[in-house]
């Protein structure tokens, strides 16, 4: 795959907590697949989310999504979200931390995000039968975005 | 003469752990009622921990809170060594501290920057105050990422750490492991002492409160264990825990409060250093006079400089752990369950966290007792607000209400700790 300059793809998600594992699992299935593209898991905790973006123009967040049908992949900008709380109030919603980085002068560019319904956030290992076969359309859908951005950036420079 | 009432309501206090409300009614310019209504559901640990093995309470009770989890698991660990008998030989002590100094210094920088700093800087939020103190934020934020890098290392992972056991951890770092962490903890202290230097300037509201302040003390400044000190009375000793601190139901909270020998007392940060500003590394107590700190600290609001202080601290004797640190030869001890109770204690960043288990013949847990530092400071702030509120009765509704709202979070509050979030409501007659 040709590179994609500055771009991170950040799964998000709790590996213990079955299909919430969905993020890191995407993530895993384009590592080392992406040349120019860091790649990571992360935690949904502010710091590190900026951190996981730093320098980069584009941000693919993957994640799990509820209240929709389990394995269904949807991408959408960040503002495309429903206002959200925080999990805890020690903490800031995504909304917040991309505001935050922002204001910090450090956010990316733009950040798109590729969600994957998922079934099951019960305790324990392993993706509902559903959500692990919407993996390879999620990973699909991750890269057509990387090479979206690809085309937009040469667009740019020409 | 027609009474004067006044109310004031506010929906939701924000930046304080947990779910909770604060009433308050004054007549005639005088608080009638002033309650810290925690509504957040009872979350019945100390039940559920009943029938579970010995070696359980530490991961179990590290889920009350995700701030300060070593916390629980150091008190949980030192309880349940305690009623085994066993004790812990001084390398792992001193990890089990290094871990500690971890969460210390991510708990710290989380409530001092995005929590309490707002409040000096007349801003709602951290994003606000990021805008105009970009490099102080981004200062905070790498303090908070040093804590959390230690308890990585040392616990596993940042938040709720996996690593601590009874009677040790179950691997241990190598040095080449803890090298990384000292080049960051190095650029932490520079940080650190920005951090209590930039504080220092802000301005702060006269307040003086005589509660009597509880805190372990030991050799060193006090974190993983100690004994008991307080202000105004002699020490008492672990096992006698629960004849001078005793819990309370009260009708307005679904937390309990605690008293000491029947009075409202304090405990965590000014306490901490007001019963032990001496053990303090003589770069954080420089530190201290710098910002203008004296022997003591008895005003709320100047809290935020003590948690600066105790950051410095605990970023410097990280450094030290790290520097003579060697490698334990086991990452535990073995410890047998044995039929008795067992008293533990420790200094969660917001104060003393004190844990008790009886253990049956099977090695099951029979009774737990969990007193956290919120529940003990709950009686202390309705008393601070009490005097808030008439330092401030001129002021208008929405002027007093943050105020209010600023002597709560003077306390970095954790209600989920204490039930295990705040709406306010001002009634004036």
């Amino acid at each position: 795959m040709s590179t994609a300059p500055h771009a991170a793809v950040i799964g998000i998600g709790n590996s213990f907590r079955r299909d919430d594992g969905v993020g890191p699992a995407v993530v895993t299935a384009l590592d080392g697949d992406c040349a120019g593209v860091r790649v990571l898991t992360c935690a949904a905790e502010p710091a590190a989310i900026l951190d996981a973006c730093d320098g980069a123009a584009l941000a693919v967040l993957v994640d799990a999504a509820v209240g929709t049908r389990p394995g269904r992949v949807s991408v959408c900008g960040l503002d495309d979200l429903a206002p959200s709380r925080p999990m805890s109030s020690h903490e800031l919603s995504l909304h917040q931390t991309f505001e935050l980085g922002r204001a910090l002068g450090r956010a990316p560019r733009s950040v798109v995000v590729v969600s994957v319904g998922v079934a099951d956030t019960g305790h324990g290992r392993g993706l509902s039968p559903s959500v692990f076969a919407a993996l390879p359309e999620a990973v699909r859908v991750v890269r057509a975005v990387l090479a979206e951005q690809i085309e937009e950036s040469a667009d740019q420079q020409a | 003469m027609t009474d004067s009432v006044r109310s004031l309501r506010v929906g939701a206090l924000t930046r304080v752990e947990g779910e909770g409300a604060l009433n308050v009614e004054l007549r005639n310019g005088v608080p009638e009622v002033v309650e810290l209504n925690i509504y957040e559901p009872p979350r019945f640990f100390e039940a559920f921990l009943r029938g579970r093995a010995y070696t359980e309470p530490p991961d179990l009770t590290a889920r009350i809170c995700g701030i300060c989890p070593v916390a629980y698991q150091t008190s949980a660990c030192n309880a349940i060594e305690d009623a085994c008998g066993v004790s812990l030989p001084a390398e792992l002590v001193a990890l089990r501290r290094l871990l500690y100094c971890g969460e210390w210094i991510h708990s710290h920088a989380l409530h001092m920057y995005m929590l309490h700093a707002p409040d000096f800087l007349g801003a709602p939020d951290i994003i606000t105050v990021a805008r105009e103190h970009r490099d102080a934020v981004e200062r905070g934020l790498a303090l908070k990422k040093a804590g959390n890098r230690l308890q990585e290392v040392i616990g596993g992972r940042a938040i709720h750490p996996v690593n601590v056991r009874v009677g040790g951890f179950y691997s241990v770092p190598t040095p080449s492991d803890l090298k990384p962490l000292a080049q960051e903890l190095r650029r932490a202290l520079d940080d650190a002492l920005a951090t209590v230097e930039w504080f220092a300037g802000f301005d702060f509201p006269e307040l003086t409160v005589d509660h009597e302040m509880l805190a372990l003390s030991a050799t060193r400044y006090p974190l993983e264990d100690g004994r008991i000190a307080r202000s105004a009375g002699p020490e008492f000793g672990i096992a006698e825990f629960s004849e001078h601190v005793r819990e309370t139901h009260v009708a307005h909270s679904t937390a309990l409060h605690a008293t000491l020998d029947g009075r409202p007392h304090l405990t965590g940060p000014m306490a901490r250093y007001t019963l032990n500003h001496d053990r303090l590394s003589p770069l954080a107590r420089e530190a201290a006079v710098a910002a203008g700190l004296g022997a003591e600290c008895r005003n709320p609001f100047r809290s935020i400089l003590v948690r600066a202080v105790e950051t410095v601290y605990a970023v410097e004797e990280a450094l030290r752990i790290i520097e003579n640190y060697e490698r334990p030869a086991r990452a535990s001890v073995d410890v047998e369950a044995r039929p008795g109770v067992g008293h533990g204690w420790s200094e969660a960043p917001r104060g003393l966290l004190y844990h008790r288990y009886e253990i049956d013949a099977g090695g099951r847990i029979a009774g737990a007792l969990i007193v956290p530092p919120t529940s003990q400071n709950q009686a202390a702030i309705e008393s601070d607000l009490t005097k808030v509120i008439l330092a401030g009765v001129d002021l208008d509704d929405a002027a007093l209400t943050a105020m209010c709202e600023r002597a709560i979070r003077n306390y970095d509050p954790c209600i989920s700790c204490s039930t295990h979030f705040l709406t306010l409501t001002v009634n004036r007659r």
